[in-house]
């Protein structure tokens, strides 16, 4: 009879999924002297919703905006360790931001639309990639804003000032004029904590209905959105990833206590 | 208390005599000129031997070389404003402000130094001219002293434009200089013109550099568009002549008339900037 | 590359040119003053008096002049700044006289130096009778200097916020202690500022004191108030329209220095008293 080992060699549990589009490898993050992010090993599962979630402060927003380099430009940001994208590290081998930014597409927190028209916020930055035909511009304005189910709220008055739009249309804008520009990610800093409930629940189902598409990266401290939407959940605590897999194993048996602690009552002692 | 309220009302009201005053005292001794000249002020002539009161040549010659150091400051202000507030390491920002509002601060007196000693003996060999005292050369003179007023509103233009606009655009992939042109600008248009608008203001009253380097010659050149002549401001005439002119004469009428001018349009000038920019709210707490 | 990146490139490139081209003019400038300036400065240049017709001696005078003019401008307009940003912010509740004092404070900012001169001759110096004076010039610079110290005064009273006063009032101070209890404690830096601001512009002033408070030479330390003073932009005018004469220039650069660096020390002290301030309203 051979005896039952007692510990028996698990493997480390990792989500199976057949490309990651983005993980980084030891990536460290500091602004000025704050040691923002720590040897943060992640990786992003192509296709799908990954939320990322922690309590404020963990750095969070600081880890997606390190994606597509938006942080570059805060005074006092440094990184070392590496994020890849397709095989690229983002941090060496772009030269040129904007053909990363085209394919890592970016959603605020605030919804920010430019003081122009709604067509002219939706064609924003695709138009200047390449040049546009009338009839394309019609196209592109009509098939991006149905994307985000806006077109029938808005068709009407396309010259409008987008100005005029309501928090939740402004941002549902946001992911439109974002879609145009046709990102392989998305990614989301919070894009439902400033708009209301209703909205914020339109911007929900216009994700579920993209994440076919889309590798969408969605930053929230809304547990209840997390486990609605979530295919994949990163917990992030005190600048570091604490556990990451797909929601079912992190909602339901968690490899760390801080992890069941911070899903099942958002508190997190770190 | 009552004495409190006099002092605080006192005050108020000295204020607003003072500006009045100015006016009124400009207007009622321009009346002379006016009275004896009527429309002929606004002829090419300026001889008080035959009293002939031809304000033209002068506001001809404020206004062009206002265009000349408008021409040249706007464009290297607003350039350089661009870089301090959106290229610039921010770290460097505050000092860099620190220069120029001490570069602005420079008395005007000693930019005409300096404009005698170097700029006109400069355009003078350039050109080949007898003189390099010209409106080019206060146009010149005049555009360096605007431009730190012009960088530093610009600046302070652009750099109140809110973050999130910067963040969004460049997350839709443009690039910096798309930013600035498509986003920044359009966003920061009023103040800029605001500064626009203040400079044109310190250019069309600036007098003393302008006085010594433009040669204070009383015509229009010929053709008008030669920059190359030596020509007359108002400003310019105003600080050569007023001593000279006697007090309640036709002639020194005249020059006044030319200041109330001058006044009407640099004061509707900076009544028109006030519009612009934005006016401070009290804290409500 | 792209169109767009190379468009980028020659942007941001002329943008660093434009700030090369300015830092270039700082230089110049800058370094022009205080070469020129240091050439002819020594303890007899501060310490003697000019003479022939300032192309030889030095500029004692001059410089004790122009102190004199704005030290009496300081002490003249004052009162009725503080006083006027009081009621500016605390007194006027109708938009409509709010309106018109700003408009009234600009148009006294945006009249032009030489115009000042000009109403001082005029209304000082001929109708009133004072001849050329210390005290006029010292009027007409405080004239110049009220809208500046008015409009910082007033932005130091405005900004502290009404909780303060509303506490004030709760405490059963009556207007005027708050004001002075209150208020005046809180912006008083804010004063101070301006009135440095103010100062670093009205000792460089020429074109408002050329007609009505300057003679050219043979004066040292005036009288009494309604004696003509020598100042230091003034003579550097008349050195200037000597250009030709090497002795003359040489002095002239003298002077520029030293006008310069007073102008200096109170810009600075005012950049100073302004990061203090934003200190106090931070806190």
């Amino acid at each position: 009879m051979t005896p039952t080992p007692l510990l028996k060699v698990v493997p480390v549990s990792e989500p199976e999924f057949a490309e990651w589009s983005v993980h980084s490898e030891d990536f460290n993050v500091w602004y000025r002297d704050a040691h923002i992010l720590n040897d943060i090993n992640v990786r992003f599962p192509a296709k799908g919703i990954t939320c990322i979630v922690g309590p404020s402060g963990s750095g969070k927003s600081t880890l997606i905006r390190s994606i597509n380099r938006i942080n570059d430009e805060v005074p006092g940001f440094l990184s070392r360790g590496s994020i890849s994208f397709n095989g690229k590290d983002v941090y060496t081998d772009y030269k040129d931001l904007t053909i990363l930014r085209t394919e890592i597409g970016m959603v605020f927190q605030k919804p920010c639309v430019f003081p122009k028209s709604i067509s002219e916020n939706v064609l924003f930055g695709v138009a200047k990639t390449r040049k546009l035909s009338r009839a394309e511009r019609l196209i592109l304005v009509e098939e991006n804003l149905r994307a985000v189910s806006l077109w029938k709220e808005v068709s009407y008055r396309l010259d409008d000032s987008a100005t005029s739009l309501s928090l939740g249309q402004q941002q549902r804008l946001c992911i439109a004029r974002t879609l145009a520009v046709k990102p392989k990610i998305l990614l989301l800093d919070e894009p439902t904590a400033s708009v209301d409930p209703v909205s914020g629940r339109a911007i929900e189902e216009l994700l579920l209905k993209l994440k076919k598409d889309y590798t969408i990266l969605l930053v929230t401290h809304d547990l209840q959105q997390t486990k609605r939407i979530a295919d994949h959940i990163v917990f992030l605590c005190d600048g570091e990833v604490i556990e990451q897999g797909d929601k079912a194993k992190m909602v339901t048996n968690p490899e760390h206590q801080k992890t069941k602690t911070y899903l099942s009552d958002s508190f997190c002692e770190c | 208390m009552r004495i409190s309220r006099l002092y605080i009302a006192g005050s108020a009201i000295v204020s607003a005599i003072i500006v009045l005053l100015i006016f009124v005292t400009l207007i009622v001794n321009s009346s002379a000129a006016v009275a004896a000249n009527g429309f002929h002020l606004f002829t090419y002539e300026w001889n008080p031997a035959k009293d002939q009161f031809g304000v033209l040549p002068m506001i001809f010659g404020s206004g062009a070389v206002t265009i000349i150091a408008l021409c040249l400051a706007v464009p290297i202000g607003l350039m350089a404003a661009i870089f301090t507030s959106e290229i610039l390491n921010p770290m460097w920002r505050a000092p860099v402000k620190s220069v120029l509002e001490i570069l602005a601060g420079i008395p005007s007196i000693i930019y005409g130094l300096i404009g005698i000693a170097f700029f006109s003996v400069w355009v003078g060999d350039l050109f080949d001219l007898q003189s390099g005292r010209t409106i080019l050369t206060a146009g010149l003179l005049l555009a360096i002293m605007i431009l730190p007023t012009i960088i530093t509103l610009c600046d302070d233009a652009l750099h109140n434009v809110p973050q999130k606009y910067r963040e969004t655009a460049a997350g839709l992939a443009l690039y910096k200089y798309e930013i600035v042109k498509d986003v920044l600008l359009p966003i920061a248009k009023a103040d800029i013109n605001g500064a626009v608008l203040l400079a044109l203001g310190r250019a069309l009253g600036e007098t003393m550099a302008v006085m010594l380097v433009i040669g204070s010659i009383d015509r229009v050149p010929e053709p008008f568009y030669n920059a190359l002549s030596a020509g007359q401001t108002i400003t310019s005439k105003l600080g050569r002549e007023v001593a000279e002119s006697a007090f309640g004469s036709v002639h020194f009428s005249a020059l006044i008339f030319m200041s109330l001018l001058l006044v009407a349009i640099t004061v509707s000038l900076t009544s028109l900037t006030q519009f612009y920019f934005k006016q401070e709210q009290r804290l409500v707490e | 590359m792209s169109n767009r990146s190379i468009a980028n490139t020659a942007f941001v490139f002329l943008s660093r040119l434009a700030t090369g081209i300015c830092g270039f003019i700082l230089v110049f400038l800058i370094g022009v003053i205080v070469w020129n300036g240091m050439n002819s400065m020594n303890i007899q240049f501060l310490l003697s008096e000019a003479s022939n017709f300032g192309a030889s001696g030095g500029i004692l005078y001059q410089i004790v002049g122009s102190l004199l003019l704005v030290v009496m401008a300081s002490v003249l307009v004052m009162p009725v700044a503080i006083g006027t940003a009081l009621f500016k912010s605390e007194y006027i509740t109708s938009p409509a006289l709010f309106r018109l004092s700003s408009i009234l404070i600009y148009s006294l900012n945006g009249i032009p130096s030489v115009t000042f001169g000009i109403f001082g001759l005029i209304f000082f110096v001929n109708i009133l009778g004072t001849g050329i004076s210390w005290f006029v010039g010292s009027i007409i610079l405080a004239m110049m200097m009220l809208p500046t110290i008015v409009l910082t005064t007033y932005q130091s009273v405005n900004s502290i916020p009404s909780s303060y006063r509303e506490n004030a009032y709760a405490l059963g101070l009556n207007k005027w202690q708050v004001i002075v209890k209150v208020l005046l404690p809180q912006s008083f830096h804010g004063a101070v500022t301006g009135l440095l601001i103010a100062l670093a512009r009205a000792i460089g002033e020429t074109a408002p004191i050329m007609f009505i408070a300057t003679a050219f030479s043979g004066i040292t330390v005036p009288g009494s108030l309604f004696d003509p003073v020598v100042s230091l932009p003034t003579h550097i005018l008349a050195l200037a329209q000597q250009a030709t004469n090497e002795a003359a220039l040489q002095n002239a650069w003298g002077s520029s220095l030293v006008l310069l660096s007073l102008v200096l020390v109170f810009s600075v002290s005012a950049l100073l008293s302004r990061l203090r301030l934003k200190e106090i309203s931070q806190r």
